[in-house]
């Protein structure tokens, strides 16, 4: 896959936005996909449109096509690679308490927000090694969400 | 329960995305998303490159680059059963694909 070129460059994408959401009410937004294994993380409404720019095979950061900036995760491979790796977030990680299961979707957006916020933290908490610096400002910005 | 899309790739698969999976898995995450089935259809039917996922081997992945869409991939994901067809699972746009991934076809 390397031979594939990779258009946005890490070092171009901001963290402008998550800067500016420390001390504010941020949006949290966390879906998973039970068919495709994938567990997304926003800090920003869903309605605004994302890419996603991969860190490795398993943890990818979503940001605004336009002005570059973080505004989520996407953790693919979630259940069945990324929670084993982490006791912490197997702890706060029990799908059958997490969230309103609608058809075979875990819709975590119903869920009540003390957990939601448990798992998100402790997502970008596991994934911090893979994320670098842009972890600590989700982190802190989890903080008030 | 009917398929919003129902295509043949590139390789003559039949690939289908039915409307569970569209309305209840990539327009519930990604509700932007809503006109882009024309851009889902276009990359099944003439992609860029398909990879096979590393960890799931019945998945193959198809990029399709869309420079008029701010340049990046448009990534799609299929389900293949043993009589080769396709169900779509997920699909958004990437800016890059993932290391582990092995390119199976190239035009």
């Amino acid at each position: 896959m390397d031979a594939i070129k990779r258009l946005v460059a890490t070092e171009s994408l901001k963290t402008t936005f998550l800067s500016r959401l420390a001390g504010k009410r941020a949006p949290l937004f966390l879906h998973y996909d039970d068919d495709a294994d994938t567990l997304i993380l926003l800090l920003e409404s869903p309605n605004v449109e994302t890419t996603v720019h991969y860190l490795n095979d398993d943890v990818a950061l979503l940001y605004t096509p336009d002005k570059l900036e973080i505004v989520g995760l996407q953790i693919e491979d979630f259940q069945s690679e990324f929670v084993p790796m982490y006791n912490s977030l197997q702890k706060v990680w029990r799908l059958s308490d997490s969230g309103v299961k609608s058809g075979n979707v875990w819709d975590l957006t119903l869920a009540t927000q003390g957990r939601q916020l448990n798992v998100a933290l402790e997502v970008v908490r596991a994934a911090q090694p893979v994320i670098g610096p842009p972890a600590k400002q989700l982190e802190r910005a989890l903080e008030y969400a | 329960m009917s398929n919003v899309i129902e295509v043949e790739d590139c390789r003559g698969y039949r690939v289908i995305c039915t409307e569970e999976i569209w309305y209840g898995k990539i327009l519930a995450s990604r509700p932007w998303m809503a006109g882009w089935i024309e851009f889902v259809r276009e990359t099944i039917q003439s992609p860029s490159f398909i990879c096979q996922d590393a960890n799931h081997k019945e998945r193959h992945v198809y990029y399709m680059l869309h420079v008029t869409k701010l340049n990046r991939y448009i990534k799609v994901v299929a389900k293949f059963n043993s009589k080769n067809e396709g169900f779509i699972i997920s699909a958004f746009p990437a800016d890059s694909g993932k290391k582990k991934e092995n390119i199976i076809w190239m035009p």
